[in-house]
């Protein structure tokens, strides 16, 4: 695990030399700024319109952080040639994608901090302070940049660094409504179509289990603790569905 | 090195461009159809095959205003907007709704049993998750932070100008729960100077003037305006600007023109019975 833990502090010096993530992180301290400062009809302290934008913000740019770093792992690797070198080192193909993965993820999560600790600042200045479903959404989240950059990782074995931007969006997109188009569309379907549309309902993941945008900006009571262990555990296994996939594929690469 | 450096701008334009594809592709997927007559741009254009560009770009916007629009209900209860997967937890007897349901139909457990059946532990499984991690059970926001609605009603308004009901609704909201009766007007001139046959809004402006401000001059001029519009208006509307338009002169004094919308109000509802005794006090007064 030393040799991906190497590959992942690479990705992470790459992404700090390319001006990528400073320019996502201005845009989304101007825009949460604009939010934070914007006035209706005179009132003040208006916490849930400033959470709500600033949430989705954060969201959008955290994930576009990790699919434009993750996107161009492998593609760029094998078309700059500085694979083969690589390889040449004791380092399994396994290694390899779990540094890419674990890289992206890190410099993912670190922005996403970044980003909350700037939201909670902001917060503080409007009178309201940390509660615990905030904690746990911010958890959550976590959770879900892991799980969105392994799905990059994954598709960057078997894409190119545009088709797989545009794919791992798409699907960051509709990703959360899945479920519910899943469910709408069981009531009118037959049975063979229904098993189908069932069978797709547990094979993707849904992404909206890992947002607790909702209950933090209306200041809901925390989730029980079950929940937040069957997600974490829901997360694991897709994370690991994916890594395998993406080494697999990896592997049968004729270098 | 220059061809690879052109490849990788060109990557990047073809990033930013399919990325703003896929948010407008999300964004009408969840326009509701029935707003669609509602566009922020005008479809005449000077520019050839402006009129196109005119009612993709007013699509997306009057989209975004009716996104905008739905979140104001949205947080009028608390977040909940739908309950994905709630039948599965009410056939369950799981849950706030559910619970209470699954109580009055105690009597129906052979039913039950039968719908129990249809769902997997799996489906149970994912249906708990979903309750647990969205808002679930309807209640209405908190009197104290009603004020959390109002960015909600202006941004829909920036974003549509002809959304007449944010005008009228928010304008409401302000006059009466917040209290801002200054701001309500001045965002309802706004709206009335936007939709000059929105006759809700005029209908609203109205209203403010009469009960808050008693001025029933303005408010006069206001529920005549609403009259006015050439916007399909129900008979019920109409009857209800008639008799705001009735009292308003009535207490200007003028109490045969009030007389006069009264019976206008009876010519659309005969059998209006109340309207028929205003009508006799109002003429007995008179003598």
């Amino acid at each position: 695990m030393r040799a991906a833990w190497i590959i992942a502090k690479n990705v992470i010096e790459e992404s700090i030399r390319k001006k990528e993530i400073y320019v996502l992180f201005i845009l989304s301290v101007a825009m949460m700024s604009v939010v934070a400062m914007a006035s209706f009809f005179s009132l003040t302290g208006l916490i849930k319109y400033f959470t709500e934008l600033s949430f989705l913000i954060i969201t959008y740019i955290t994930v576009i952080i990790a699919v434009v770093v993750g996107a161009r792992q492998v593609p760029t690797e094998l078309n700059s040639r500085t694979i083969y070198p690589l390889m040449a080192k004791p380092l399994k193909r396994s290694e390899f994608i779990i540094g890419k993965w674990l890289g992206t993820s890190l410099i993912s999560i670190f922005c996403f901090l970044v980003f909350e600790g700037i939201f909670i600042v902001l917060l503080f200045s409007k009178g309201s302070g940390i509660s615990c479903i905030l904690i746990q959404g911010i958890f959550l989240h976590i959770l879900q940049i892991m799980l969105i950059s392994s799905i990059v990782i994954c598709l960057s074995t078997f894409m190119t660094n545009a088709a797989n931007a545009t794919v791992s969006i798409l699907y960051f997109i509709l990703g959360y409504w899945i479920g519910k188009a899943i469910s709408d569309a069981l009531d009118n379907c037959g049975a063979f179509l229904a098993w189908i549309l069932r069978s797709i309902n547990y094979i993707l993941p849904h992404l909206d289990y890992f947002d607790l945008s909702k209950k933090i900006v209306h200041q809901w009571q925390p989730v029980p603790a079950w929940v937040i262990i069957t997600v974490m555990i829901y997360a694991v296994v897709y994370i690991s569905i994916f890594l395998l996939i993406g080494t697999l594929k990896f592997q049968r690469k004729q270098l | 090195m220059k061809g690879k450096e052109a490849q990788r701008h060109r990557g990047t334009e073809f990033l930013l461009c399919a990325f703003a594809t896929l948010c407008l592709c999300a964004l009408l997927l969840e326009i509701p159809l029935q707003f669609y007559h509602y566009s922020a741009v005008s479809s005449v254009s000077a520019i050839p095959g402006g009129e196109i560009i005119s009612k993709v770009l007013g699509g997306v916007f009057s989209g975004s205003a009716d996104l905008l629009w739905l979140k104001t209900d949205e947080y009028l209860h608390k977040g909940v907007t739908e309950h994905s997967h709630c039948h599965i937890l009410e056939e369950a007897g799981i849950g706030g709704h559910a619970q209470h349901k699954h109580e009055h139909n105690h009597k129906h457990k052979e039913t039950d049993h039968r719908h129990e059946l249809k769902y997997n532990r799996l489906d149970m499984l994912f249906a708990k998750l979903e309750y647990n991690l969205k808002p679930n059970i309807t209640e209405h926001l908190h009197s104290k932070r009603e004020d959390e609605l109002m960015p909600w009603f202006k941004l829909t308004t920036m974003f549509n100008p002809h959304h007449v009901r944010a005008y009228a609704v928010g304008g409401y909201w302000l006059a009466y729960r917040l209290g801002k009766i200054d701001e309500a007007i001045k965002f309802m001139k706004e709206g009335i100077e936007n939709n000059p046959d929105g006759y809700q809004i005029s209908t609203q402006m109205g209203i403010v003037y009469f009960s808050r401000l008693k001025n029933y001059k303005k408010a006069q001029y206001y529920f005549e305006k609403a009259l006015k519009s050439q916007a399909k208006m129900d008979e019920y509307d109409k009857a209800g600007i008639l008799r705001f338009l009735a009292f308003s002169h009535k207490f200007q004094g003028h109490t045969q023109k009030a007389i006069d919308c009264y019976k206008q109000v009876l010519s659309l509802f005969p059998e209006n019975k109340r309207a028929v005794q205003i009508i006799t006090r109002w003429e007995q007064s008179k003598e």
